[in-house]
């Protein structure tokens, strides 16, 4: 049975930290070369490819709202 | 089940021995080309934060010598992967030689203080006036950055090192722009040294050299 885990949440100490890894993660997540179509495949009929990449996002999502959250606490 | 990190002439260097998660990495080779996947031992694998980070430690041992894969994507099995690299081989062999050699440079540049256009020291009483002249006086601020954000960007484009960059321009209210920038590997460190004395007023950080994950479409 497929079960999609939990998104991770996590926490970086210094903002450049939390740049770089924003950086990273659109660049990974977004760019390089794109073979989609040969390589869906589905589990159960979910597919892969999506369902892997909404549990990614919602782990950047998390990171994302920390620098915000804390800009607006200044 | 595998999970394809990169793309790479059949000459490129080995492979390490594990992939994500310590399961086993395997090198699948067909029509002149290699491409690096893990084998996913786990039914029901969902990747999350680390897994994505691990996959740009895989592609990292390689730098300047691959496509980069965008993540995650699967394939069924090798054999699948050698079609796929037979199919698609003369697409993938251009992307090759127009990345060897080089890394890619992921600049940020942020504001440091406020935009220079005043706000008016009172608006309109009137709420149709006021509406008017508050949304006057925003355009004007953001029309400023923008045009500040595209005279940076251009800037960057200035260094005879980079070859190619891609812009975004304020992508959020903090941020003026987003830059990638293409360069051959051994100019990275000099560049990048030399773009922490960019320019006053502005904070700018660079990350990389990293894989040339912006510049490997297949389109050209």
């Amino acid at each position: 049975m497929f079960e999609p885990s939990s998104p991770q949440t996590f926490s970086l100490s210094r903002p450049d930290e939390e740049w770089t890894l924003l950086e990273l993660a659109d660049r990974l997540l977004y760019r390089g070369v794109v073979l989609t179509g040969e390589a869906t495949i589905s589990v159960a009929g979910v597919d892969l490819i999506y369902l892997g990449l909404n549990v990614v996002l919602t782990a950047v999502e998390t990171l994302r709202r920390a620098p915000a959250a804390r800009d607006s606490a200044d | 089940v595998l999970l394809l990190h990169a793309i790479l002439p059949i000459d490129a260097p080995r492979p390490p021995a594990t992939g994500l998660r310590g399961w086993p990495l395997r090198e699948v080779r067909a029509a002149g080309l290699s491409a690096w996947a893990t084998q996913c031992v786990q039914e029901g694998f969902s990747p999350g934060r680390d897994d994505l980070l691990a996959h740009h430690g895989l592609i990292e041992q390689a730098l300047g010598a691959c496509l980069p894969v965008r993540f995650p994507t699967w394939l069924p099995d090798e054999h699948a992967v050698r079609e796929l690299l037979d199919r698609r081989r003369a697409e993938l062999e251009a992307a090759l030689v127009r990345v060897r050699g080089r890394v890619e440079l992921a600049v940020t540049i942020t504001w440091t203080g406020e935009p220079s256009v005043p706000e008016p020291a009172s608006f309109a009483a009137t709420p149709g006036r006021r509406f008017l002249e508050e949304r006057r006086w925003r355009y004007a601020t953001t029309d400023q950055r923008r045009a500040e954000a595209q005279r940076l960007a251009k800037l960057l484009e200035h260094y005879p090192e980079v070859l190619k960059a891609r812009h975004t321009l304020c992508p959020s209210p903090a941020i003026a722009v987003s830059s990638a920038l293409l360069v051959e590997a051994e100019h990275a460190a000099g560049v990048r040294k030399r773009l922490q004395a960019f320019e006053e007023g502005i904070r700018i950080l660079v990350n990389g050299p990293w894989p040339p994950y912006s510049f490997v479409s297949l389109e050209g």
